[in-house]
């Protein structure tokens, strides 16, 4: 067990996959010699060589199709986007190709694939650079979406997307890359479409995903000082949802907020609102809140990008209003 | 005429030559892989008529010189081969079945892709896949050349695309990482005039397109009479043997005429009668036919007997397609994803 930060526990997954299948090789823009726009892939050129530590030019929709055709063709690529707001430029590729090939060829081929890099707002990154793509990937059947949050979710996760025989997309958090977390050393697996209770409570169950988990958890922590004791989901897989575990939390709080980085209109939230209204809406005792981002490009000007994205504030709020505190 | 066949220097080659080194038999084969695609295209048309087939539905006929003679000098084992939605010569031959080709467009079980694909998205373990995305399969072609470079083995991909997707980024990005890195693949510019209902003179910026983009990714390109069996089967041959010796891309443009619309439902207002006529009178079944009785390879009356034969066998391999069962329904939801 080691106490290290995201970044290394990514590095680590991607290591020990590298080290245990030699067709595994990673691709992207500055994933090499200039060890990764974040430093994630650092030191890993030098260990395993320009043959599977490829950098590439600023040609997303060229790589991203190279890389799902050598998927095809039987290696298996792990593809970082210096941002997922990159990845537009790669739509068709990812949704055209990824997703469907397996379908529409009957089975006879498959995908392997993990498209990874930071996912959502990064600091005073501004309208461009600051979507979370969650929500608009998990439309697609075929395609399976992991946001972790912890240390040992990030490199189990990982392990598991790079061994999985259809396209993943791993969405990562530029400002979690510096969080320190206990990850154990050896070598294990995190299944993907398996949610996982971070806090037990019983007033209130608030379901969320990758970094607004934090702000989930400091809400939680401000609420248990006034004797209210509430039970976070995370999720860690938005596709497949992991709809048990949150029926399951409801049985027992009868009240749910769903947390997002992303938009609210047709967001995350949005399904897992009709999944529960669906299958468990006799365990509700009050409306579903959602907090999510603003329904506006993500601004730059601080007051207003603080104001647009959620927040521990933001969650206290909606909660006291859920529990008509 | 709206695009003549002259005027441009085409790679050729003294058919007498290529014709002995093809030899007596495989020429006569060659022949029939022409003839069989233009009756499965005749065919599949009277079903879809019949209102057996749906969806868009685009015919190789006009352009079979091309890929037969690509398959035919290369051999499908030795290459992947990567096509548009115009997919059915390639993947018939590649390793489709003629029955397993009827049963797809039919959709059912039997098909090659067991209904999931339907006319556009014929696929076989050599043919990953006709992509329905004007453009998009360029880039997935680098993928698998990707491949042969990785694993070291001698396989060299052809990525077959139309005129219309000349215009696409997606290929600028693809030829781009393919000069780049020196992937071992071929892309054949089918240019059949027509993007859709769209001349290539409206669509892209050069002409012809396949010598500029080789020029400015500095690479090696030919312009093909795609009409000409025989020159499209040494080009490949050369071509061929040269990629895997330098394992460097190459551009080849083929020039040909694509006999049918774009699709069925293509009203073809753009192309006059007389336009029709001679385009048609350029058939390269026709032309080839005649080679190979002026040659010796091929007396008519025994053209005329495989033909027949052809025909009898292709109604047989339809019927046999309509017996195939359902699509399984199963779970609805099955086969999307893989654990």
């Amino acid at each position: 067990m080691g106490f290290i930060d995201v970044r290394e526990a990514i590095r680590s997954a991607l290591k020990e996959e590298m080290l245990r299948d030699p067709t595994v090789f990673i691709i992207g823009e500055e994933v090499a010699e200039y060890d990764g726009a974040y430093k994630v892939t650092k030191g890993l050129l030098k260990e395993f060589g320009a043959k599977r530590v490829i950098d590439t030019p600023i040609s997303e929709a060229g790589f991203s199709g190279l890389a799902i055709g050598a998927a095809m063709a039987g290696l298996r690529p792990v593809v970082e986007f210096m941002s997922f707001n990159f990845s537009f430029v790669a739509f068709d590729q990812i949704v055209s190709n990824a997703a469907k090939i397996q379908y529409m060829t009957g089975g006879l081929f498959h995908v392997p694939i993990v498209f990874r890099g930071p996912n959502g707002a990064g600091p005073r990154v501004s309208c461009q650079h600051s979507h979370c793509v969650a929500a608009l990937y998990s439309h697609f059947p075929g395609l399976k979406v992991v946001a972790p949050y912890t240390g040992a979710d990030h490199k189990g996760l990982l392990k598991s997307a790079i061994r999985c025989n259809s396209p993943v997309l791993f969405l990562e958090h530029e400002l979690e890359y510096n969080t320190k977390w206990e990850v154990p050393d050896h070598d294990f697996l995190v299944p993907i479409g398996k949610g996982q209770i971070l806090k037990e409570g019983k007033d209130l169950t608030i379901v969320s995903f990758g970094r607004p988990l934090k702000f989930c958890i400091e809400a939680a922590e401000h609420y248990l000082k006034k004797g209210i004791s509430i039970e976070i989901v995370d999720l860690r897989t938005v596709r497949p949802l992991d709809i048990g575990i949150v029926l399951q939390s409801l049985k027992k709080t009868h009240r749910l907020l769903i947390v997002e980085e992303g938009h609210k209109t047709n967001g995350v939230g949005a399904e897992i609102t009709a999944q529960v209204a669906r299958m468990g809406i006799h365990l509700l005792d009050a409306p579903v809140g959602r907090i999510a981002q603003r329904e506006t490009p993500l601004p730059y000007a601080a007051n207003l990008e603080a104001l647009c994205l959620p927040s521990t504030e933001r969650i206290v709020d909606e909660i006291k209003t859920l529990l008509r505190l | 005429m709206h695009a003549p066949l002259s005027g441009f220097f085409y790679t050729t080659f003294d058919k007498k030559k290529v014709l002995s080194s093809i030899g007596k038999q495989k020429a006569t084969e060659l022949f029939c892989h022409m003839f069989k695609i233009r009756q499965f295209e005749l065919m599949s048309e009277g079903i879809y008529l019949e209102g057996l087939v749906a969806g868009f539905f685009h015919s190789y006929i006009g352009q079979e010189a091309i890929q037969v003679g690509a398959v035919g000098a290369i051999g499908m084992e030795n290459a992947h081969w990567i096509t548009t939605y115009r997919c059915h010569a390639l993947a018939l031959l590649t390793g489709c079945s003629i029955t397993q080709g009827f049963a797809e467009l039919l959709g059912n079980q039997l098909g090659c892709a067991k209904g999931r694909g339907g006319s556009m998205h014929f696929v076989t373990k050599h043919m990953p896949l006709g992509q329905g995305i004007v453009g998009g399969h360029t880039a997935l072609s680098t993928g698998f050349a990707f491949k042969s470079i990785y694993m070291g083995d001698n396989l060299v991909t052809y990525c077959f695309l139309g005129d219309g997707a000349s215009a696409q980024g997606a290929f600028y990005e693809s030829i781009n990482l393919a000069s780049l890195w020196s992937l071992p693949v071929v892309f054949i510019i089918e240019n059949n005039v027509w993007g859709m209902g769209t001349h290539y003179n409206r669509a892209v910026a050069m002409d012809p397109i396949g010598a500029h983009l080789a020029k400015a990714f500095e690479l090696e390109s030919h312009l093909l009479d795609g009409m000409n069996l025989l020159d499209s089967y040494q080009l490949f041959k050369e071509v061929h043997e040269k990629v895997l010796k330098t394992k460097r891309p190459i551009i080849i443009e083929a020039k040909t005429q694509r006999f049918k619309g774009h699709s069925r439902s293509d009203t073809e207002h753009y192309r006059t009668k007389q336009d029709m006529e001679e385009i048609r009178s350029l058939d390269p079944i026709e032309a080839f036919k005649k080679v190979l009785i002026e040659e010796n390879m091929a007396t008519s009356d025994e053209l005329k007997e495989r033909e027949k034969q052809i025909k009898e066998e292709l109604f047989q391999f339809l019927e046999a397609a309509k017996k195939g069962a359902l699509c399984d329904i199963g779970d609805i939801e099955s086969g999307v994803e893989s654990d």
